[in-house]
């Protein structure tokens, strides 16, 4: 009797529990739009991240392939915001596979980067240029 | 909402079934030596899948080591040239005639539907990539796409010092089976990506399905399938876990089952030797889990047969150091191997790492079923069940000896692993559970009955 109930009140328990998580993902599927996420929590359709598709779709059409670029995106002042723009730049790096991506802070953007994205930061440095002002997005040569 | 020109997603969606059945029908060349009598038909097809993937991961990494790149039209043809040498050969050929055919599978009952339904809801939120990893953007998907447009493992790019969120020494079968779907589609398509989940997630139903056939009470084993697919779907939908690797090692883990669970044998050997190479060119995770499975099966036949036999440990061994040797080999070449991976044990951390576990372990996105991990030490205590307990409490003690000693702060580290990395053991504990529940509690069972044939 106790080898059935057992797995009975697991099988009950698992139903359940499933059920949660369809309504948990149909509340958030209904959400998509609405929701403000932090950037390690986007998902596609977040509109966070279509504005940053956009400006990278640009982005695409004028940087040669296999370019490095460094992307620069708000970090604010704390370690939430640093997060933030890490997981903008890994974003960045998935939506452009063709070229590499680093932080602009990265040690090795000074060297490598050969374009500089600004995506809402205000960069004004002396060795960028300006090429495009782009969809939410300025594009820049690295001198 | 792709980048660079998707091909569309019927066009790709075809490509990554058709290169599934390939890999199937590649593996199936080789059932004289994989396959026993009575094996069912659905745990064949993950047998020949899993050994056809792992015959794919040698010809690309064979590619790579060449310096030749991935075309389609070479992939392709390699693949054709494969399947007709094994056709052809006349020791495979014998030996494939002597399997007998296998039979679908005409018992389906509740237990199956009911997987099958948590497999179906589970396919819907994957499929839309609602419940995609977002190690699918950070790790899996982008070397996918990356591997792609290179026509290769872009040994550079992973080496570059930015790269290290990539876990640029992770073994590559995943983003390769991503890349070589995207080669034939001609292009990346994310959606169509997660087909490979889903296929992961019916081997494990198809797997665990053939280990409960063996437990003694049927509605036990058809509980038992029922709760191991909602349990994994309803952890892959709240933890967000379609597209990453995680699910090959609960598979591969599940395939072993069915050998681990009778006495040991020839096809036993092969079925839990491709389990272990899978596990190891799916995840690093998998290299440790490759050495205890093989590990495991080899002292089982010591114990039985009182002398060690050299055939068996090489048809256990063989594959995994044919995929390990040359994945070793890039990483030491592109010094891949990430810092972060090891460091001195430090027992102080202890004060950290059990408040942490404990945390971790209340994962809602369990529901309080990651409890279900400590069934490996509890299933120590039934015969039939003790090489897989072995095996789940050795990789459990691996993970556990990993926050000992990685150099990197372990609260964090636990927080964001140890709920994903159980499930890899989960799974296969729960079905060994429900054989366990099904056949009497410490032992007291016969030993399995179904013995291998004469020559085995």
């Amino acid at each position: 009797m106790l080898r059935k109930a057992i797995p009975a009140l697991l099988l009950v328990w698992c139903a359940l529990s499933l059920a949660v998580e369809m309504g948990t993902a149909l509340e958030g599927w209904d959400l998509q739009e609405a929701s403000a996420r932090r950037p390690a929590a986007w998902r596609f359709g977040t509109p966070q991240l279509d504005r940053l598709a956009a400006c990278l779709d640009d982005v695409r059409a004028r940087v040669p392939r296999g370019s490095v670029i460094a992307f620069a995106s708000p970090a604010g002042q704390d370690v939430a915001g640093e997060r933030n723009a890490f997981f903008r730049t890994l974003w960045a790096a998935y939506l452009l596979p063709e070229h590499d991506v680093l932080q602009i802070d990265d040690p090795s953007a000074p060297q490598l980067a050969e374009y500089a994205v600004d995506f809402r930061v205000g960069l004004d440095l002396p060795r960028l240029e300006l090429l495009a002002q782009l969809r939410g997005c300025r594009l820049f040569k690295v001198r | 909402m792709s980048p660079m020109s998707a091909p569309g997603l019927l066009p790709a969606t075809l490509a990554v079934l058709a290169l599934a059945a390939a890999l199937v029908f590649l593996g199936s060349r080789f059932s004289g030596a994989l396959i026993r009598p009575g094996d069912g038909a659905p745990h064949r097809w993950v047998v020949y899948g899993m050994s056809g993937a792992l015959a794919v991961h040698l010809l690309l990494m064979g590619l790579d080591l060449l310096g030749v790149p991935w075309h389609p039209l070479l992939v392709a043809g390699l693949l054709a040239l494969g399947i007709g040498l094994a056709h052809v050969l006349p020791p495979l050929a014998r030996a494939r005639r002597a399997v007998e055919p296998a039979r679908l599978p005409s018992d389906l009952a509740w237990g199956d539907g009911l997987a099958l339904f948590a497999f179906a809801v589970f396919a819907c939120t994957a499929v839309t990539l609602w419940t995609m990893t977002p190690d699918f953007i950070y790790h899996w998907g982008i070397k996918g796409h990356r591997f792609f447009l290179h026509r290769g493992v872009d040994y550079a790019w992973l080496a570059r010092p930015w790269s290290w969120p990539l876990h640029p020494d992770y073994p590559n079968l995943l983003p390769e089976l991503f890349a070589a779907g995207a080669l034939f589609a001609g292009g990346f398509e994310p959606h169509a990506q997660m087909l490979w989940t889903l296929i992961f997630f019916l081997a494990m139903l198809a797997a665990a399905r053939e280990a409960l056939r063996t437990a003694g009470d049927r509605w036990t084993g058809q509980a038992s399938l029922a709760i191991l697919g909602l349990t994994s779907a309803l952890f892959g939908m709240g933890h967000l876990m379609a597209g990453g690797a995680d699910w090959m090692i609960a598979a591969a883990f599940l395939a072993a089952l069915p050998a681990l669970l009778r006495p040991p044998d020839r096809a036993g050997d092969w079925q839990a030797g491709l389990a272990a190479a899978f596990a190891a060119s799916s995840k690093i995770e998998g290299a440790p889990f490759a050495v205890i499975l093989v590990a495991t099966q080899l002292a089982r036949r010591v114990i039985d047969e009182r002398r060690v036999d050299w055939k068996a440990a090489l048809r256990l061994g063989l594959p995994s150091v044919a995929v390990g040797v040359p994945w070793l080999l890039q990483v030491v070449r592109h010094h891949l191997f990430l810092g972060s991976n090891a460091g001195p044990f430090e027992p102080a951390r202890a004060r950290v790492i059990g408040p942490a576990l404990v945390e971790a372990l209340a994962d809602p996105a369990w529901h309080g079923l990651s409890l279900l991990v400590f069934l490996g030490p509890v299933l120590l205590l039934v015969r039939r069940t003790r090489p897989v307990a072995w095996l789940a409490t050795l990789q459990l003690l691996f993970y556990l000896y990993v926050y000992f000693t990685a150099p990197v702060e372990p609260r964090g580290y636990i927080i964001s692993s140890f709920s994903r990395l159980i499930f890899h053991l989960i799974p296969a504990l729960l079905v060994a559970g429900g054989i366990a529940g099904g056949e009497g509690i410490a032992g007291s069972s016969p030993p399995h009955p179904v013995r291998a044939p004469a020559g085995s």
